[in-house]
C-alpha cells in the first residue's frame, strides 16, 4: 500500500499543495491565492486530492510550511493542517518556507539565498547551499529577519567565493528595498509543492506530533 | 444504537477576539463540554487586545482545548459522533476569526461532517436561547460588549432587524478606556463595576448619552471624554480622585443610557421580551436596574455566558442547521459581518 505525504505552503502569497507517493513526487498545485488562502486552501487540498482519488484519511504523513513569512499566511496553513493531521491521528513535519523556496533557485553550483518580505523595511531570509540537489543551511547566515544592510554585509563577509543567488516571489518589490545595484542576481522563483513535498520526505524522521506543531514568525506582533 | 438514535452532537468554535472557546452541544440546548482560555493576561500589559498576538494565542489553544472538549463530553469515534461543526465567522478580528474558521474546515473535510459559519451577534442572541428555552421570538435583543452596542429585533430566528447601534465607542469598550485613564487593570469593565458598589453615582453629573435623541442610538465617546477631561482637570489641580465615585457617575450614565434605548424600542415595537447579552450583560448595575423593572421580561445568561463563549455558537449554528443553512469549504471569515 502506497505512502502519501502532503505538504502544504501559505508562507507567501502564493499557496502551494505538493503530494509525494512513497516519497516520489507525484503532483502539485501552486496558485497565486493572496489574502484567499484562508477561504481557497480547504477547497484546493479537497480538489487536489479528489483528482487522484484519494481523500485526506489516504495521506499518511503531513508536511506545512510554519515559516518565516506571512504571519496570517503561516497561521492559515499551520492550523489547517494541525487540524487535518490530529483528526487524521497522523504525523506532521514542519518546513522552513525559506528552505522549500531555496529549492527554488535553478543553479546547482550557486548559494542560494531565499528572500521573502517581511514588511517595515526587513526581509527573511538564509544562505544555503545546494549539494548534490540537497539544500543544507550555511551556520554564517541563519534564517531571520534582517534588513537589506544587514543581507549586503553578511554576504560581503564571506570568503568562500561562490556566487549567490537569491530567490523570491517578488522581485521587483525586494530590488527596491534593496535599491542601486547588487553583486549578485535576484531571480523570481516560488514555493512549489512538488519541491516541498520532496524535501518533506527526505525530513520524515523529523516529524511531530500535531500537538507539538508551532509556527515560527521571527518576529513580534506590531503594538499599536 | 442505531445511526438514528444518535444525538446530535454540535461542535463549537470561538475565537472572534481574544477568548479561544469550544464547546460541545447536544441537541439545541445541553451542554456537554464548555472550554475557554482566556487571553486576558496577555493583553493586559497593553491596555487593550492586539489582533496579530491574539490569532497566535489562539493557535497555540485551540487544539489542546478541542481534543480536551471531545474527552469531557465522551466523544471517542468525532467521525460519527459529531453531528455538526459550527464556528464563528465574523464580525471580529480577521487574524482570530481565521485560525477558528480553519481549523473547522479541516475538521470538517476530515470528519466529513457539515460546516456552518455562525454570526457572532446571533451567537450572543443565543447565549439566552440555549440558556431559556422559553425565549421565542419576537423578542428585543440588545448585545453590549467591548466591541458591540446594538438593539436588535428578533422577528424570528435568523430574521433581526437593526433597531438601533452606537455611532462611536461601544459601552464596554468607554469602560475599557476610563479604566486606562483611572490607572485600573484591563479589562476595566469588572473592575469599575467593582468599584463602582462603594461610590456616589450622584457624586459626579456626567452626561447620559444620547439622552434626549428620539432615536434609538448610542455614542459612548462623549460620555468617556467628559469622565477623562474630570480626572485630568483633578490631576492638574493635585486634588484626590475619589475613583469610587468616578467610577459609580460613569456608571450610572451608562446603564441609564442603555436603560433609556432599551425603553425607547419597547415603546416603538410594543414587545416586552427582552435578551440582553455580551460582557457588559455581566454588569450588575445594568442587572439590578432590569430587574426593577417592571412590564418587561428580561432575559440575561449565567455570567459566565454574557463574555465570548462557544456554546452560544454551538446553539446559533444547531438553529441555523435545523432551518436547512449549511456552509462550505470556501466558507470566509466576515470581520464586518452583520447579522441584519
Amino acid at each position: 500500500m502506497s505512502e502519501f505525504l502532503l505538504s502544504v505552503d501559505c508562507s507567501s502569497g502564493w499557496t502551494s499543495l505538493g503530494l509525494a507517493e512513497d516519497g516520489r513526487g507525484v503532483g502539485e498545485l501552486n496558485l497565486r491565492t493572496g489574502r484567499r488562502q484562508s477561504e481557497l486552501l480547504p477547497v484546493m487540498v479537497d480538489f487536489f486530492l479528489h483528482t487522484r482519488s484519494l481523500t485526506v484519511s489516504d495521506v499518511s504523513l503531513f508536511s506545512v510550511a510554519v515559516g518565516p513569512g506571512s504571519f496570517t499566511g503561516i497561521k492559515v496553513g499551520v492550523v489547517f493542517t494541525q487540524f487535518l493531521a490530529w483528526a487524521e491521528g497522523k504525523r506532521v513535519i514542519p518546513l522552513s518556507s525559506l528552505e522549500i523556496l531555496a529549492m527554488d533557485a535553478p543553479c546547482t553550483e550557486e548559494m542560494a539565498l531565499p528572500l521573502l518580505w517581511a514588511g517595515g523595511g526587513k526581509i527573511y531570509a538564509a544562505l544555503y547551499r545546494n549539494k548534490d540537489g540537497e539544500i543544507l543551511p550555511e551556520e554564517s547566515f541563519p534564517e531571520g529577519a534582517y534588513s537589506p544592510e544587514e543581507v549586503s554585509e553578511r554576504i560581503a563577509r564571506r570568503r568562500d567565493g561562490r556566487s549567490i543567488r537569491g530567490v523570491t516571489d517578488e522581485p521587483e518589490r525586494i530590488k527596491k528595498l534593496f535599491g542601486g545595484s547588487l553583486p549578485w542576481t535576484i531571480v523570481r522563483g516560488m514555493p512549489r509543492g512538488i519541491a516541498a513535498c520532496r524535501l518533506a520526505w527526505s525530513r520524515r524522521d523529523d516529524f511531530c506530533t500535531p500537538e507539538d506543531l508551532k509556527a515560527r514568525y521571527f518576529r513580534d506582533p506590531a503594538i499599536g | 444504537m442505531t445511526e438514528n438514535e444518535r444525538p446530535f452532537l454540535t461542535l463549537g468554535l470561538e475565537s472572534s477576539c481574544d477568548d479561544t472557546a469550544v464547546a460541545l452541544l447536544e441537541g439545541p440546548r445541553q451542554v456537554r463540554a464548555e472550554l475557554l482560555s482566556s487571553q486576558i493576561a496577555d493583553h493586559a500589559p497593553f491596555g487593550g487586545v492586539i489582533p496579530e498576538f491574539a490569532a497566535r494565542k489562539h493557535l497555540e489553544a485551540f487544539l489542546p482545548l478541542t481534543a480536551e472538549a471531545l474527552r469531557r463530553g465522551g466523544v471517542t469515534d468525532p467521525r460519527r459522533e459529531i453531528s455538526l461543526i459550527a464556528v464563528t465567522a465574523g464580525p471580529g478580528l480577521m487574524g482570530s476569526l481565521l485560525v477558528g474558521v480553519l481549523a473547522a474546515k479541516a475538521l470538517a473535510l476530515s470528519w466529513s461532517v457539515p460546516l456552518i459559519g455562525v454570526n457572532h451577534l446571533e451567537g450572543h442572541i443565543f447565549a439566552n436561547v440555549v440558556s431559556f428555552p422559553e425565549l421565542v421570538p419576537p423578542f428585543l435583543s440588545l448585545i453590549v460588549s467591548g466591541g458591540h452596542t446594538e438593539i436588535v429585533l428578533a422577528e424570528s430566528f435568523g430574521k433581526y432587524v437593526f433597531l438601533g447601534g452606537t455611532r462611536d465607542d461601544a459601552a464596554g469598550e468607554a469602560y475599557d478606556k476610563v479604566a486606562k485613564v483611572l490607572g485600573l487593570p484591563y479589562p476595566g469593565g469588572p473592575e469599575i463595576d467593582r468599584l463602582a458598589a462603594a461610590g456616589d453615582p450622584f457624586a459626579f453629573d456626567f452626561p447620559v448619552p444620547m439622552k434626549g435623541s428620539p432615536e434609538i442610538v448610542f455614542s459612548f465617546s462623549g460620555l468617556k471624554t467628559s469622565v477623562i477631561t474630570e480626572i485630568r482637570r483633578r490631576e492638574q489641580r493635585g486634588e484626590p480622585l475619589p475613583v469610587e465615585d468616578i467610577c459609580a457617575s460613569f456608571q450610572r450614565a451608562v446603564v441609564d443610557s442603555l436603560m433609556g434605548k432599551l425603553g425607547l424600542a419597547v415603546k416603538k415595537t410594543g414587545i416586552r421580551d427582552i435578551s440582553i447579552s455580551g460582557g457588559v450583560a455581566a454588569n450588575s448595575s445594568l442587572r439590578s436596574a432590569l430587574s426593577k423593572r417592571r412590564g418587561w421580561n428580561a432575559w440575561l445568561p449565567p455570567v459566565n455566558r454574557c463574555t465570548d463563549n462557544a456554546v452560544m455558537i454551538a446553539g446559533a449554528g444547531f438553529s441555523a442547521f435545523s432551518r436547512g443553512h449549511r456552509s462550505g469549504l470556501d466558507l470566509a471569515a466576515d470581520p464586518s459581518w452583520q447579522i441584519w
